[in-house]
């Protein structure tokens, strides 16, 4: 077959894409440079002042604001009080919040410190990920879907006034996805569905709300098979006859994963329906038809009863076991 | 194969029950009048050492009444009476941020005592030093809903049947009860250094009894013992030593054992000498299933007909998964943030002492003995290199580029074994050929010498096959999008993604026959023209030997698949208490792999929450999925429609409610090619065939889900909850059955609530819940609860006392 040449072209955009990233993005840098960052004026890139002279300590923060210290101090971040290898503007309050000095002499004027209400998510949230950034979970956040539709960390977590402890959230999981995620809380309510309502499963079990490298930000098994196969992993093979649409289009081809209303979570409520609309007598088509002896109006209607290793088998090229 | 869980039960009828759940709300009434003068106010916790601790315990009874289906009530709901750990949680903290072996602890458990679901959470670290997590979680799974995997008999008359005989299958011919327990541990040690260390370890156990089928002649029902175990191992290194970067190592280790066999167990019939039979679960007296005049007139089952005697199969499957992966996340250049990974995974797959055993009686062919053994092998090798950059080129600008390179390639390969052997009918020994011994062959023990009944449809008496198969794919994307920050209250972005995908696959295979007498040019060695065909050999008493002649070509396709998608996002925060999201994809593919893979899609997602005022929640989501694949002979277009909108209002902390509405629509339509004998008149044939009818398959599923919580505490110690969930779903689809019920495709499921939790002292509330699960199918038909027999109404209710400080 001839080679198509649309992976050189590939290729060749994503190579000027990065030289250009990485040849431009010094000079323009130059150019976006601003001079040493003062509270008033927040950026999407965190720039921590250096000069400790601005620091006024997480104690004195404490004599105004005892009621949201005291919270703090509940939860792990106030761990950072206890930094002594770095400078002040990663300790307490000020790492998240910035010099107090100007704030506090003011007597409390919230133009002169960084506030995260009212505060854009790329610029609030470039505070949490410069110290949450380093790790395969929170690493692709900047080019997540929640960042890009302006959905940043504080949308979920709560420093100050976490609901749950864990993770600091503001609601515990699926309550808290399905505030803006309608439709999920409708598809776990159908009859069949994974145990999300129930607490067996969580949202992020299967997605990572920080954004990751697949679509829907969807997570992957270690060996790069679809997430599904941690727990579904009698299906995950390999197998000798494979039912290639599992591997190459994913389990999503045949199956609605947050709930249906017929079961097995299929997208059809009686199996040949399934089955037929791939295995249908089509030229080039991939899929075998159907023989002519099934006769849809017997037992043939019932694919599976027979093929019932299906989504993949080693012994029988017609996954009859 | 006996059922866990127990018919329903009244509450009359346990006094006993009442007595348990008065005994328990008396003691914890009692023992709260000591104990209420030591305690600090819940949510507080008490100081004790270096510790604050906050503990909660709820502990109650559930009792259980339903009528209707118990099939499909476990398969839905499986929730059962006894006492239950409702919920226990457990938090700790050092006061000094010291503590000698840990800073915080986290524990939550919930399910434990019959619970189908169990989950157990834990958390705790030490501030620098060490961070664990660990998750159990325990799931039972009962699988009874009786439509799929159904042969769906018609209600037909067979002769001479015993008494009490119905063709009727009306459980699962797939059912399963099986428990499937899962544990997650991670250890992060030294979190907060330059260096730190992952270690991980989790395990997935699925065990239980299921029922299986398998076809031979007819489908016979099989007892399986299900049993996979996973064991993963993960270790990973963090380096922090460059600045603002961090790189990765990360090695992993899955390890999976599949232990499941399948044995026949389900002889319910005898032939006439006795030997018990099992004739299948696809009973169609019209359609000779499992074959004309099943029923003898003098008892007992026609011995010509298909049916297992005995059945066997097992096998242990054991892959190891290895993983190597590297990963990066660099701040390092000013303004850009860049992350990437790349792993290798190197797995083996092996299949140690498969071994398949039949006696029985395949018509068709007269097989009357089957033995097949083998080894199976493969490999899962997947190679994805992922890179993403974000070009912050501005405050308000930004360029980001993903890349994902993904590759997998499954080559595996089977080499069994074949003993068969034949004989008319189930009362009739198989034969061994004679003087030609069967080499390699386990002998039937109930086999005589003689010369085998073969059929022009049988096998060959002795096989062995190699099949070698290949499935691969390689799948390049790239998504480069710009965004820009108009103002602090509006952005949009612009993004085009170029997906490249190559799917391959190849299959060898290599066989090696031996066909004795009778009939023994049958098969490969069928005669053509009068002449042997090529690979065939006579061996000169009778037997023929056929090899795959040389060279033996490998069967290959490739599907080459080039996807272009633009996207566009908005989003819109008009005031700080209101947000509005838009995005949508449009997109093309040159090619499918599958009928239904569309070649053009498009996707619409629009969500909206707004704070109206400090008590006021609204919220609305649509979301819009169109696909096509509307070439010649598919004509394939579907939909996936979302409308939906909530609504949450809390005037003060003694009222609140929340309630809404979703509406789905689910389309498709496809042409479909089938054989039906209840075929529409007057549907044409497919192109390229004589006899499959060829006719648009129109699926629709519309599902209505509404709800509403109201919460109220009228006085403080009382606080009430009252609640309903709906979930209404109607559709048609094209039913070649005419024994097909619409079954989900026309039912309801109901879901009232309602209870209250009353604070007897600080910290001590009592809780008395009821919650009904009412599960209607074809509500067009009264009385539904009679005629429709997946239907099911259950009541529970939960008295519980919990106890938290």
């Amino acid at each position: 077959m001839r080679r198509s040449k649309t992976p050189k072209r590939l290729a060749l955009s994503l190579i000027l894409t990065w030289a250009a990233v990485f040849l431009a993005a010094p000079v323009a840098a130059g150019a976006a440079d601003k001079p040493k960052q003062t509270p008033e004026a927040p950026s999407t890139r965190y720039q921590r002042v250096t000069d400790p002279s601005l620091y006024v300590g997480a104690e004195t923060c404490k004599t105004c604001h005892e009621d949201i210290f005291n919270n703090y101090e509940k939860t792990p971040h106030f761990v950072t009080t206890l930094e002594n290898k770095r400078g002040p503007e990663w300790q307490g309050c000020e790492a998240c919040h910035g010099p107090g000095k100007e704030h506090v002499e003011s007597g409390g004027d919230k133009t002169k410190i960084f506030t995260f209400k009212g505060a854009s998510a790329e610029a609030s949230s470039a505070r949490c990920l410069d110290c949450h950034s380093y790790g395969e979970e929170h690493s692709n956040f900047a080019r997540s879907a929640h960042l890009q539709n302006n959905v940043g960390c504080i949308d979920c977590h709560s420093p100050h006034h976490a609901k749950e402890s864990e993770h600091l959230m503001k609601e515990k999981q699926p309550q808290l996805c399905y505030g803006c995620h309608l439709e999920a809380k409708q598809q776990f309510n159908r009859p069949f569905h994974h145990r999300v309502n129930e607490g067996m499963v969580q949202c992020t079990d299967c997605h990572n709300p920080h954004g990751g490298f697949q679509t829907r930000q969807l997570r992957a098994t270690a060996s790069s098979d679809a997430v599904c196969f941690k727990c579904h992993s009698e299906k995950a093979g390999p197998f000798v006859h494979e039912h290639p649409p599992v591997k190459t289009e994913g389990c999503v081809s045949c199956h609605t994963p947050h709930g249906s209303a017929n079961p097995r979570l299929l997208k059809r409520s009686q199996v040949n329906l399934m089955c037929l609309e791939c295995h249908s007598l089509t030229i080039d088509a991939g899929a075998p038809a159907t023989p002519t002896f099934h006769n849809q109006a017997q037992k043939y209607q019932a694919c599976t009863l027979c093929h019932v290793a299906i989504h993949g088998s080693n012994f029988d090229p017609f996954f009859f076991k | 194969m006996g059922k866990e869980h127990k018919p329903g039960r009244s509450l009359r009828n346990h006094p006993r029950s009442w007595a348990f759940a008065s005994g328990v709300a008396l003691l914890a009434f009692v023992a709260v009048t000591g104990a209420w003068s030591q305690q600090a106010a819940e949510g507080d916790g008490i100081d004790s050492g270096n510790y604050n601790i906050k503990q909660s315990v709820e502990f109650g009874y559930r009792f259980t009444d339903f009528t209707g289906s118990q099939a499909t009530y476990g398969t839905f709901v499986n929730l059962q009476q006894g006492p239950r750990l409702l919920d226990m949680t457990l938090e700790m903290r050092s006061l000094d941020h010291h503590g000698l072996l840990f800073d915080r602890l986290y524990l939550s458990n919930f399910g434990y005592g019959g619970d189908p679901n169990n989950v157990s959470r834990l958390r705790v670290g030490k501030n620098k030093w060490y961070d664990f997590s660990a998750l159990f979680r325990r799931d039972e799974n009962v699988w009874d809903y009786s439509l799929l995997a159904n042969p769906l008999n018609p209600a037909s008359t067979f002769t001479n049947a015993p008494a009490g005989f119905n063709p009727i299958i009306g459980t699962s011919p797939h059912l399963f009860n099986t428990r499937r327990r899962m544990g997650d541990y991670d250890l992060t040690l030294l979190p907060d250094s330059k260096v730190r260390f992952r270690l991980g370890y989790s395990r997935n156990v699925n065990e239980g009894p299921s029922f299986s089928t398998l076809h031979q002649g007819t489908e016979a029902l099989l007892l399986q013992n299900y049993r996979n175990t996973v064991n993963a191992y993960r270790l990973g290194v963090d380096f922090k030593l460059l600045p603002k970067t961090n790189i990765s190592y990360d090695q992993i280790f899955n390890y999976f054992k599949g232990d499941t066999g399948q044995t026949d167990q389900n002889q319910q019939f005898a032939l006439a000498n006795g030997t018990p039979v099992d004739i299948g679960i696809s009973l169609n007296a019209a359609a000779n299933q499992p074959c004309g005049g099943t029923f003898l007139p003098t008892g007992g089952i026609n011995p010509a007909c298909n049916g297992f005697l005995s059945y066997s199969r097992n096998g242990r499957v054991r892959t190891s998964m290895p993983t190597e992966q590297l990963s990066f996340q660099s701040t390092y250049f000013k303004n850009v943030d860049l992350s990437g990974r790349a792993s290798y995974t190197g797995g083996d797959m092996n299949v140690f002492g498969y071994q398949e055993l039949l006696s029985g009686r395949e018509s068709r062919t007269n097989l009357r003995n089957n033995e097949v053994s083998g080894p199976a092998s493969g490999r899962h090798v997947a190679a994805t290199v992922d890179f993403g950059a974000t070009w912050h080129v501005t405050d308000k600008f930004r360029m980001l580029d993903t890349f994902t390179f993904s590759s997998f390639r499954n080559p595996a390969q089977f080499g069994s074994s074949n003993c068969q052997f034949f004989s008319p009918s189930l009362t009739t020994a198989p034969n061994i050929f004679n003087p030609t011994p069967t080499a390699g062959c386990t002998l039937p023990a109930d086999g005589v010498v003689g010369i085998p009944v073969h059929s022009t449809s049988s096998a060959a008496d002795v096989f062995q096959n190699f099949s070698s198969l290949l499935l691969k794919q390689d799948e390049k994307t790239n998504l480069f999008q710009l965004e820009y920050d108009f103002t602090r209250r509006l952005g949009a972005r612009l993004g085009y993604r170029f997906r490249h995908r190559a799917i391959a696959d190849s299959d060898f295979e290599r066989t090696a026959e031996l066909f004795y007498p009778s009939n023994a040019n049958r098969g490969d060695c069928a005669l053509v023209a009068g002449l042997l065909p090529a690979g065939c050999t006579a061996n000169g008493d009778g037997s023929f030997t056929f090899k795959t002649p040389l060279p033996i070509a490998t069967d290959t396709g490739e599907v080459l698949i080039n996807e272009h998608s633009g996207l566009f996002g908005i989003w819109a925060r008009p005031t700080d208490a209101w947000r509005i999201n838009l995005d949508m994809e449009l997109a093309s593919a040159d090619n499918s792999f599958t009928r239904i893979s569309p070649r053009e899609w498009q996707e619409y997602r629009l969500r909206t929450t707004y704070k109206v005022a400090s008590w006021v929640n609204l919220n609305g989501s649509v979301n819009i999925l169109e696909k096509r694949n509307n070439v010649s002979e598919i004509n394939n277009l579907q939909h996936s429609r979302l409308y939906g909108g909530g609504a949450i209002f809390e005037p003060n902390d003694r009222l609140s409610l929340e309630l809404g509405y979703d509406y789905s629509d689910d389309f498709s339509q496809i042409l479909v090619c089938f054989v039906s004998t209840v075929a529409p008149a007057g549907i044409a044939k497919c192109p390229g065939s004589t006899v499959l009818s060829e006719e648009l398959s129109i699926y629709t599923n519309k599902s209505h889900y509404g709800y509403f919580d109201v919460m109220w505490r009228p006085i403080h110690r009382l606080t009430t909850h009252l609640g309903y969930n709906v979930t209404s779903t109607t559709g048609s689809a094209l039913f070649l059955n005419p024994n097909a019920p619409t079954g989900p495709l026309d039912s309801n499921y109901h879901r009232p609530y309602g209870g209250f939790d009353y604070l007897f002292a600080k910290g001590l509330t009592g809780k008395a819940y009821w919650g009904y699960y009412g599960y209607h199918e074809d509500p067009s038909l009264v009385p539904q609860d009679l005629v429709a027999p997946r239907n099911f109404r259950g009541n529970l209710v939960t008295l519980s006392m919990r106890y938290a400080f």
